[in-house]
This record gives C-alpha cells, sequence and structure tokens, in this order.
C-alpha cells in the first residue's frame, strides 16, 4: 500500500521536479494543520441539511457535503488529523527504531541477535496486515492507528541504523576517541547516533509520505478517527457513494492527499540528493 | 369469500404504496427459462435462515426455505407446507396438519417429525444462541400426532406464537446432522423454488432452479415450479457500485437504492423501480433510561424536539425515505395507531427551556451545554456490522442538529460487534439506533419488555410497570380489538409521554430492475421482498 | 550503503561464512524460525485480546446463563493455556486455523475460497507493474528529456493513494464510459481497473529502480563491445542492458510482494471485489480474530517462503555473494 522508496543514487544528482510548488503547497498545509481557523471561516462538522450537496462556488469554495458541510472547511480542518496521524507515526517508528537498531549495533552478540530476529518477525507481515491485525486488538481511532502504523515501520529505521552503527562503530575515529579517554556514555550520544543516525530525518521524510497514504487508506477503511472528524481518508469514503451526483465531496480531499504526498516525496528526494551530494 | 384474485390484487396495492405498479406491469407471456443476476448490499452472516437475523438476507434465503403457511396482505394466514391449522379454545394448543406430497431437495420428506425435529433443536442453545430464548421458548411441548400432524402445546397463551410459528423456516432433519448447521450452505437442504448451490464469499450466492417445486402458498403468482433457471445474487456493497452495475447493464436488478440514485430509475423507461415499507419497529434512538444525562425525562424530551427529522430526513435520503412516529410500522394492518403521527414537534425554543429548567443551562467553551461542570454528552453506540443505508451519515446529520439546536453533545461510538454487546450488557451508553422487523407485536415485545423478561432489545432499558402489565396482558388475549388499544396506549406512554425513543424513519425496500425483468413483488404482510419464484425474463433482443 | 538495503530485503542477510549449502540451510532454518513466531505470537495475541469473546458471539441476541454455558462448551474456552497452544500450533502444521467467531465457518476453508481471486489481483498488478516499469525504463533510460517527464510522471503514480485511483478509474471507465465491468470477479475484464490501480504505483516504484540499473549498465564497458558490433540501441537495451539491471530488481521482489498483499486489501474494497483483503477488513471491523491471523500468517509465510527463495536464487546467480556478505 505504502509505496517508500529511496531513489537510485544517480537520479538523485539531477533536478527533482517543482521543489518550489511543493514547498509552497506543504506551507499551506502547515498553515492548515496549525491554524485551520486562517484559512476558512466555516466550521468543518456544522450541519445545514438544507445547505446539502451544493456545487462549489463562490460561498462554498469546494461545494458542500452530504450533510451540508462546507468541504472546504473540512478538507482544511482534515489536514490537522491525516499530517498529526502521519507524522506521529513517523515520529514513534523513527524514535524507537533508532533506539533498537543503535542497541543492536552496539551490543552486539546475543542483543543484535534477538533484536534482528524480532524486526525479521514484524517485517515478514507486509505493512497493512501488520497494522489490521494491531487495530483488530486495540479497535479503530486516531492514537490506535498511530501505534499500529509507527510500530509496523520500525525495521525500517532499526536496520538503517544498526548496520550504520556498525560501520561507525567499527571505524578508526571511535578507536582513536577512545584512547583520548571519552565516556562511554558521551562517546554514543557524541559521535556514534549522530552519525549512526544521519539517514534516519531522511527516511523519516520518505517515509511520512508513505505514512499519510498509510492513514488516509485505514481512515478509509472505517479504522481511522471516528465521525465526523474531517480525515481525508474517511471523507473520501464517505463521499464515494456520491461521486455521480456530487463529484467535489470526494474529488477534493482525493486531489489534496494525492498533492501532499506529491510535495512530501519531492521534497524527501531532494534532501536525499543533497544529502548524497554531501557525502559522496 | 375473498378469491384468490383480490387477494393478489391488494398484495400487490400494499407492495407498491410508492413505487409505479405500471412499471411491472405484465405486458408478455410469463416465459420459463434465462439466468437472473442481482445486486445486493448484504453479505449473511450465516445462511442457516434460522439464525440468521439479518432481514436483508431473506430475499434470497426465502428461494430456498419455506415455512408451514404463507400470510395475506391484511395479516391473514393462509397454507403453505401446512394445509391447514387449528388453536384451541383457550390459545395453548396449535395444530398444522402438513402437505404429504413435499420433499426436500436432499431427497427427504417433509413429515410431523421434521417438523418437530425444527421446533424442539430450536430450544437448545447449544443450536440457537439467545434465539433459544426468544417465541420458541414459550413452547412447551412439539410433537407429531401422526405422519402429518404437528401439535404445539404452550404452557399459556401467547397471542403472537402463532406469527412466530407459521413463519420458522423449515430445514431439513439431514441438516441437523451437518457440519455446515451453524454456518448454512449448500448442505443444508430446504424446500423452496430454488437450490442453494454455490457461496462464494465476497462475491455472489448461486441458486437453480429446483425441478420438483409444486407446493406453492395461495399467495404466489404461479403454480409449478420457478420460471428462472438459474437466480444469482452478487454481493456489492457500495450503493453508488449497485447502480452503476444496473445502470451498465451487468446485474439485471438490484436492491437497496440510495436517495440520490433513485431519481435515475424512477419514471426511466429503461428501468422499474419500487419500495415497499418494512414492518416492525422503525428505524429510532432509543434514550437510555438508566444511564447518563438521558435518565432524566426532561433531557429526553429536549433530545426529540431538538433534532429537525424531516429536514435531516430530505437532506440525507433526498425526500426518498418515510417518517416514523410511533412504536411500529405505519405499513402494519394489524397495531399501527396512526394518532400518533405529528406527536414529536420540531420545537428548539422548548428543547433549550427544557434543558435550562433541568439545570442544563451553562455552556462550555465548545458551546455544549453543562451541569455541575459535566457536560451534557450523550454516546451513540453503533455496531460497526449494522451500519446500512446511509444510517452513518443519518447519525451524523442527527449529531450535528443536537449540537447546533440545542447544545448537545451526541456523540457515535462506531463499535465491533463483541464491545457493543458488553457496552448493551453492561447498559453503559447513551442511546442505540436499530429498527427490526417482527411483526404482530413480537418487535414491540422486544423493544418493551423487561430486559430479563424477553424484553432482547429494550434498549432504553425502560422498566416502567406498565408496560410489562400492558404488554402481557395482549399477549393473553386473542382479540385483535383489545391487543390493538393496549399497543396504542404503550406507544403514547413510550413515545409522548417518556420519551424512551425518537422515532426516525421507517426502513423500506428499494427495488430496481431492467424493464425486461417482471414479476418482482414484494411479500404480502410481511413486505421484504418476495423470492425468484415469480420472476421472468423477457428474451433479449 | 546501498539503496536495496533501503528497499529492505525481508530477511536481514545473516553475516556467515561457508559454503553453499551451509548458507541455504541457514536461509531456510531462519525462514522458520520467523514463521513459528508469527504463529506463535498470533496465539499469544488471541489471548491477550481485549474483550471477551462470548459477548462476541452472543451479539444482539439476549444473554442467559444456560446460552453463556453452551458458548463456552461449544469453543472450548476452559483447557489449561498450554494444551491450547500446543493445540493451536498442531492445528496451524495441518492447515487448520479454527473457525470464525462471526461466520461460524472453518477459517482454512474460508479463506483456501478468497486466495483464488486475490492471487489472480496480485498477478495482473504485478504484471502490470513489471510492464509499466520495464516499459519506462528501457524507453527513457539514459535521454534526459524524456527521463525526466517519466520521473515525473513516476514520482506521481507512486504518490496517489491507490484507493482514490481506483475510484476515478472506476467512475471513468465503468460507470461513465461503461466500458469496464463495475465491480466483481467473473470476467478477466473486471481485473483491468483493480490491477491497474494497484499495479501503477509499485510499478513507478520498480521503473525508477529499473532505469538507475539500466543507466549504470549502460555505461560500463560492455555495452560500448556490444554497441561496436552495430546492435541498435533498443535490442542492446532490452538484450543486453535489462539482464545487469535485473539483479537489483530481484532485491525488489520481497517489497513487492508485501506492498502487493497489502494494496489488495483496499483494492478489493474500493472494488467491490471478493478475496483476502475483504475477508480481512470485514474480519478487523468485526473483531474476528481467528480469521486476522490466519491471513496474517499466511501472509508471512508467502513473505517468507518468496524472500528465502529469491534470496538463495540470487545465491546461485551471483557468485560474488557467496562471499562473506557482512
Amino acid at each position: 500500500m505504502s509505496v517508500t522508496l529511496a531513489l537510485p543514487a544517480r537520479a538523485r544528482q539531477r533536478r527533482t521536479p517543482f521543489p518550489h510548488a511543493a514547498a509552497l503547497f506543504l506551507l499551506v498545509v502547515a498553515i492548515g494543520t496549525a491554524w485551520p481557523q486562517v484559512l476558512t471561516a466555516y466550521d468543518p462538522i456544522a450541519a445545514d441539511p438544507l445547505q446539502a450537496q451544493l456545487p462549489p462556488s463562490a460561498v462554498h469554495w469546494f461545494g458542500t457535503d452530504q450533510l451540508g458541510r462546507d468541504v472546504f472547511a473540512r478538507v482544511v480542518y482534515g489536514a490537522r488529523y491525516s499530517m498529526l496521524i502521519g507524522v506521529s507515526a513517523v515520529g514513534i517508528a523513527a524514535v524507537s527504531g533508532t533506539l533498537l537498531g543503535l542497541a543492536a549495533g552496539l551490543l552486539r552478540g546475543l542483543a543484535d541477535e534477538t533484536i534482528s530476529r524480532v524486526l525479521d518477525v514484524v517485517s515478514s507481515f507486509p505493512d497493512l496486515l501488520l497494522v489490521l491485525v494491531l487495530i483488530s486488538f486495540t479497535g479503530p481511532g486516531t492514537s490506535n492507528l498511530i501505534v499500529a502504523l509507527g510500530a509496523a515501520s520500525i525495521p525500517r529505521f532499526a536496520r538503517v541504523v544498526r548496520a550504520q552503527t556498525f560501520v561507525v562503530a567499527g571505524s578508526g575515529f571511535v578507536e582513536q576517541a577512545r584512547t583520548f579517554g571519552l565516556h562511554r556514555a558521551t562517546l554514543v550520544t557524541r559521535h556514534i547516533l549522530p552519525h549512526a543516525a544521519a539517514r534516519v530525518p531522511i527516511l523519516a521524510t520518505i517515509g511520512l509520505g508513505s505514512a499519510i497514504i498509510s492513514a488516509a487508506g485505514l481512515s478509509f477503511l472505517g479504522m481511522g478517527p471516528p465521525r465526523p472528524t474531517p480525515e481525508w481518508g474517511s471523507m473520501l469514503a464517505e463521499g464515494r457513494n456520491y461521486l455521480r451526483v456530487a463529484w467535489w465531496i470526494s474529488v477534493w480531499p482525493g486531489l489534496v492527499i494525492t498533492l501532499t504526498v506529491l510535495s512530501v516525496n519531492a521534497l524527501g528526494r531532494r534532501w536525499q540528493a543533497a544529502f548524497d551530494g554531501r557525502q559522496a | 369469500m375473498i378469491t384468490r384474485r383480490t387477494l393478489a390484487g391488494l398484495a400487490l396495492a400494499l407492495a407498491f404504496p410508492h413505487g409505479s405498479p405500471h412499471a411491472w406491469a405484465q405486458t408478455a407471456q410469463p416465459r420459463a427459462g434465462g439466468k437472473l443476476v442481482w445486486a445486493v448490499e448484504t453479505e449473511p452472516t450465516t445462511l442457516n435462515p434460522q439464525l440468521n437475523g439479518q432481514d436483508k438476507t431473506k430475499l434470497y434465503l426465502r428461494n430456498v426455505y419455506e415455512s408451514l403457511l404463507a400470510r395475506t396482505a391484511d395479516g391473514g394466514y393462509v397454507p403453505w407446507l401446512a394445509t391447514s391449522h387449528q388453536v384451541s379454545g383457550d390459545g395453548t394448543a396449535y395444530t398444522f396438519t402438513l402437505r404429504d406430497d413435499v420433499t426436500f431437495s436432499d431427497g427427504r420428506r417433509l413429515d410431523a417429525d421434521a417438523v418437530v425435529l425444527n421446533f424442539t433443536r430450536l430450544k437448545d442453545p447449544a443450536y440457537s444462541g439467545g434465539i433459544s430464548v426468544g417465541p420458541v421458548a414459550r413452547l412447551a411441548q412439539a410433537r407429531a400426532l401422526d405422519a402429518h400432524t404437528v401439535e404445539f402445546k404452550l404452557d399459556r397463551l401467547y397471542a403472537p406464537f402463532l406469527d412466530f410459528a407459521a413463519s420458522l423456516e423449515i430445514l431439513s432433519p439431514g441438516a441437523y446432522g451437518s457440519p455446515q448447521l451453524k454456518s448454512g450452505g449448500p448442505d443444508i437442504a430446504g424446500t423452496g423454488p430454488f437450490i442453494l448451490v454455490r457461496y462464494a464469499r465476497g462475491q455472489e450466492i448461486r441458486f437453480v432452479r429446483n425441478p420438483a417445486y409444486r407446493w406453492v402458498p395461495a399467495t404466489a403468482g404461479h403454480q409449478g415450479p420457478a420460471y428462472l433457471e438459474e437466480v444469482t445474487y452478487r454481493f456489492l456493497p457500495e450503493s453508488s457500485v449497485r447502480t452503476g452495475a444496473l445502470t451498465s447493464g451487468q446485474v439485471d436488478v438490484i436492491e437497496g437504492v440510495s436517495g440520490n440514485d433513485a431519481g435515475l430509475f424512477k419514471g426511466s423507461t429503461q428501468f422499474s423501480y419500487a419500495t415497499a415499507l418494512n414492518t416492525g419497529t422503525p428505524y429510532s434512538l432509543f434514550w437510555n433510561t438508566t444511564y447518563g444525562p438521558t435518565q432524566e425525562p426532561a433531557v429526553r424530551r429536549a433530545l426529540n424536539a431538538a433534532i429537525d427529522v424531516d429536514a435531516v430526513l430530505k437532506a440525507v435520503y433526498r425526500g426518498q425515505r418515510t417518517r416514523a412516529w410511533g412504536i411500529t410500522s405505519p405499513i402494519d394492518p394489524q397495531f399501527y395507531d396512526r394518532s400518533i403521527e405529528g406527536s414529536i414537534a420540531f420545537d428548539p425554543q422548548r428543547a433549550n427551556r427544557l434543558l435550562d429548567e433541568a439545570g442544563w443551562a451553562a455552556r462550555d467553551a465548545a458551546g455544549f451545554r453543562t451541569k455541575d461542570g459535566k457536560r451534557l454528552s450523550v454516546e451513540v453506540v453503533q455496531a460497526q456490522a449494522t451500519v446500512r443505508d446511509q444510517r452513518d451519515v443519518l447519525l451524523q446529520a442527527l449529531q450535528a442538529q443536537a449540537r447546533q439546536n440545542a447544545g448537545i453533545d451526541l456523540t457515535i461510538a462506531y463499535v465491533d460487534t463483541g464491545t457493543y454487546a458488553d457496552r448493551r450488557a453492561s447498559g453503559r451508553f447513551g442511546a442505540i439506533a436499530n429498527s427490526n422487523t417482527p411483526t404482530d407485536a413480537i418487535d414491540i415485545e422486544n423493544h418493551y419488555l423487561p430486559l430479563d423478561r424477553g424484553g432482547a432489545l429494550n434498549y432504553s432499558r425502560a422498566a416502567a410497570p406498565e408496560l410489562l402489565a400492558w404488554l402481557q396482558e395482549a399477549a393473553g388475549t386473542l382479540d385483535p380489538k383489545a391487543r390493538f388499544d393496549l399497543y396504542a396506549r404503550l406507544q403514547r406512554f413510550a413515545i409522548t409521554d417518556q420519551a424512551y425513543a425518537l422515532p426516525l424513519y421507517e426502513p423500506e425496500d428499494q427495488v430496481a430492475a431492467s424493464t425486461a425483468v417482471h414479476g418482482i413483488g414484494f411479500r404480502p404482510f410481511k413486505q421484504l421482498p418476495e423470492s425468484a419464484h415469480d420472476i421472468w425474463i423477457e428474451p433479449r433482443t | 550503503m546501498s539503496d536495496a538495503a533501503l528497499l529492505e530485503p525481508a530477511i536481514a542477510a545473516p553475516a556467515r561464512h561457508g559454503r553453499m549449502l551451509r548458507q541455504v540451510a541457514g536461509r531456510v532454518a531462519s525462514g522458520l524460525v520467523v514463521l513459528w513466531a508469527a504463529v506463535t505470537l498470533g496465539f499469544v495475541s488471541l489471548q491477550l485480546a481485549p474483550g471477551d469473546i462470548v459477548s462476541l458471539l452472543i451479539g444482539e441476541q439476549p444473554r442467559t446463563p444456560a446460552v453463556e454455558a453452551a458458548i463456552r462448551a461449544e469453543w472450548g474456552l476452559g483447557d489449561p493455556v498450554a494444551v491450547q497452544y500446543l493445540r493451536y500450533l498442531w492445528r496451524v502444521l495441518h492447515g487448520d486455523f479454527g473457525r470464525s467467531y462471526i461466520l461460524q465457518t472453518d477459517v482454512s476453508g474460508l479463506i483456501a475460497s478468497q486466495i483464488w481471486p486475490t492471487a489472480k489481483l496480485t498477478a495482473a498488478a504485478l504484471g502490470v507493474a513489471i510492464v509499466f516499469a520495464v516499459l519506462s525504463a528501457v524507453t527513457t533510460a539514459g535521454r534526459s528529456w524524456a527521463r525526466r517527464v517519466a520521473g515525473s510522471v513516476e514520482l506521481v503514480l507512486a504518490s496517489t493513494p491507490s484507493f482514490w485511483l481506483g475510484i476515478v478509474l472506476l467512475f471513468v471507465f465503468s460507470f461513465t464510459l461503461k466500458l469496464l465491468p463495475v465491480a466483481g470477479d467473473r470476467t478477466l475484464s473486471a481485473l483491468v481497473l483493480p490491477a491497474l490501480s494497484l499495479g501503477l504505483a509499485l510499478g513507478a516504484v520498480v521503473g525508477q529502480v529499473l532505469r538507475e540499473g539500466l543507466e549504470r549498465a549502460l555505461e560500463e564497458p560492455f555495452a560500448l563491445t556490444v554497441r561496436s558490433w552495430g546492435t541498435t540501441g533498443l535490442v542492446l537495451r532490452v538484450r543486453h542492458g535489462l539482464r545487469h539491471a535485473a539483479l537489483p530488481a530481484v532485491t525488489l521482489t520481497g517489497w513487492l510482494v508485501g506492498h502487493l498483499l497489502s494494496g489488495a486489501v483496499i483494492t478489493e474494497q474500493v472494488f467491490g471485489r471478493p478475496g483476502l483483503g475483504r475477508v480481512t477488513v470485514e474480519a478487523v471491523l468485526g473483531q474476528d480474530l481467528p480469521v486476522v491471523l490466519a491471513v496474517a500468517i499466511l501472509s508471512a509465510a508467502v513473505f517468507v517462503v518468496t524472500s528465502t527463495a529469491v534470496d538463495i536464487l540470487s545465491l546461485l546467480l551471483d557468485p560474488r555473494l557467496r562471499r562473506d556478505r557482512s
């Protein structure tokens, strides 16, 4: 479901398309997330049955939905949920993945073996299925969705950090640092962690796109925040039965999800290209 | 003397209260043969009709499973698998004489022992779970008087028993030894005009004609085997997809048409469209009288006054659903007291005044009313599995109304079946919305008997002693007039006085079909779509 | 650090010395350990699952002690946990995943009936992905203008949620143009739209990896040699370049299997198709744990088997990998 990708090295050296438009769009999404009332005066859950299914107009820019709620307001406020779920899930995965990877890389031996095997088991379940299994225990809802999505992508981070930790810990400069008599804790936090986790922010950015898609997909299936929460995926699910008579109910949220993920992916790649250029 | 023709006419008139019967008018001679594909919304939890509580699955299960008597539009009983029935003077003994020429599709004969087995096994909780404490629990003894006569004895008079006994789907005795007994399936033979041959979960259920069939009830349109050679029901849960499947010619008939799509088929020359109101309790919000703010009658009355049900129905269903007012369906010829109509007025001023007087005068930051710092919050618990007919949209519209008109926080919790059962058992919920279709006041008993006295669906947890007294008195008499009066009193008390529930709309079946398909109809009295026995298709040109 | 590592091969290649046979045996053994752990995890979660199974089974029906007792007896809920675990392990080994709480049917039978539609969908989507990837890579690799266009298209496709793409395709091609069936799994044409909506995004990703490999291959000395034979560009690309570029694509397989199975869940829902995904979603929403776990264990098995097979295959194909990989 989630399409995460790291662009091949050569492509990274070339220009990623539309970075400025992407940055601008994400800025708008960020404003929508932080201060939705700046962008719209409408209440996203205020229904007005008499105003249901109105096409887009000067009054309702994106039209109104099956309950007469302003679709633009719902899309704007929806950013908060969709972004919150995506960012939190990736945050959980990045932090726990980094810690696990670091632990495995530093402790080695039995600890490494155990952690690696557990990661193998976790990643042997396809992403979405693992999330579904977790949700079938916890039930649907925003926080359950975040935890499930986050847990499912821990291995992605842990593997990279573990491998980098091996590289850094084995490199000469750690040996040197040790001869200078640095404390183990200082060594880890000051020297190993920054290098081992250097790629984590980039991985997280790339993972964010797929986390947003996954979150919207799960909400689409009815496992996201409860209604009437204006989450993009559930708006799509609600609107699809009205596509024939009121296309605007589902087309806008669909378009906004796509544009958001597109922008995140485009910028993530640009960042990755810059990073690898520096490293090369 | 009512002839069969007038009966059929009556049935037709009742069957098409909204749709145009002309669309179905038979212009050509019925033709045997052909295959029909029908797209339906609801997939069965089980194919065993005795265990399946989903009314929407009955339209295909009825192709296979039949019962002792059929109903006429006015609520009368006519022979089907039984040729006649008698009720003893004190109403505690029922005797059914069975046809002697009926065979199940597995070759077994329908006899008195088979019928007795069906009723006695239903009393066993290991087989039927909670159903064993339903109406069948009133049955004290079932026995075969001879090969084709069955006698049921009750401990005491229970007026709705005939409705139950006459309508129980009779399974082949062979079913009870089958591993498919609980899930249902091709192994569970019935006597109907079709034989279940294939069920593919998520995809379709297919039936072929039963060539040996010749025991139609008097209400059927024709004698002998069904016209269609084969009928397949495809499961398409999204209403837009069903509509698209019909308009693009991939299926011949669809069931469950959204208000938005009805206009496509109504008055169309390519399609016919018909609806029939369901029987039983309307889709209503039942306020919990033993938990949370809805314990206060004033809050319940305020809720009923704060919601503009007409406007909500118009928005959600585009005017394609019928407003409900009472405790049973307007279509019920026996027990519906029409005087309840209009008794709940949309009156936000009254709602707000009631709440102010009840002490819910303060407002919190979000604009909701509070009392002693607690928000006026009512949680509607909805089982995810039973959401259909855009009810999720409807509930959201109610939620918006309660918030905007009276500052009441109506939250909706979609829960899985287990959680739902737990919440119901513990009584920790604000409201539950549901409808059900049993007839002969069994639906009223389900909703208003005390929880521990057979009120299986008593969502409002109402326990006023009047309710039990009226219901027991009504079930204890065979006089229809006396029963009508008692249920009418209960209706006034429950809806107008106590505001136990807010009736919303009467569910209905909508069927749209290509005009080449003829003979689709609804069951007299029970209203659900009739089996495919009378359906035939014009040869495609 | 190679890009292939970012695409996380399912079984992290353990750093081991030794000969082929031992490596192969090692892969198989670690695959088995992972599967055993998955099944055990499944059992543990069944035990720890919140909520009372009895409530789930009773549902809307009235609840009396007699009814509860009948259910407990029927489902064998009284045995010690260890006994239940061994029995579960034994049964799963024999392909028996118990009985569905909601549907009352045998889970294995239910799942077996849903494998074929899902297999068809994933195979068709895989076909779409490969065809798209190969076409896009072969025609645009190394051509600055074309690769930028293709890259943008791929970026858009990879960023489009499959359910959204599915809804749009359905609306345009089925509802409006009436070219393709609306739903279901009755004809081959019913497979077209679901396969496109599931396969295109994956094809976009594979296409990028493949183009990268192809471009690298075209710069290698052999490409010059082949070109000097007078071989035309297209033939060079297809016959020689692709073969060299194919190896990183093999490591993609595990990733693809996972994403195809995950994507099928949503695609089946959008298109009203039968299949494992639809059964899973219904089971999750109904807390029908035996079904959820059976699907999870089954897909883990598919995943482990394919990635172990790919691992072993690449060991056989590429002698360089037989050396120490740490």
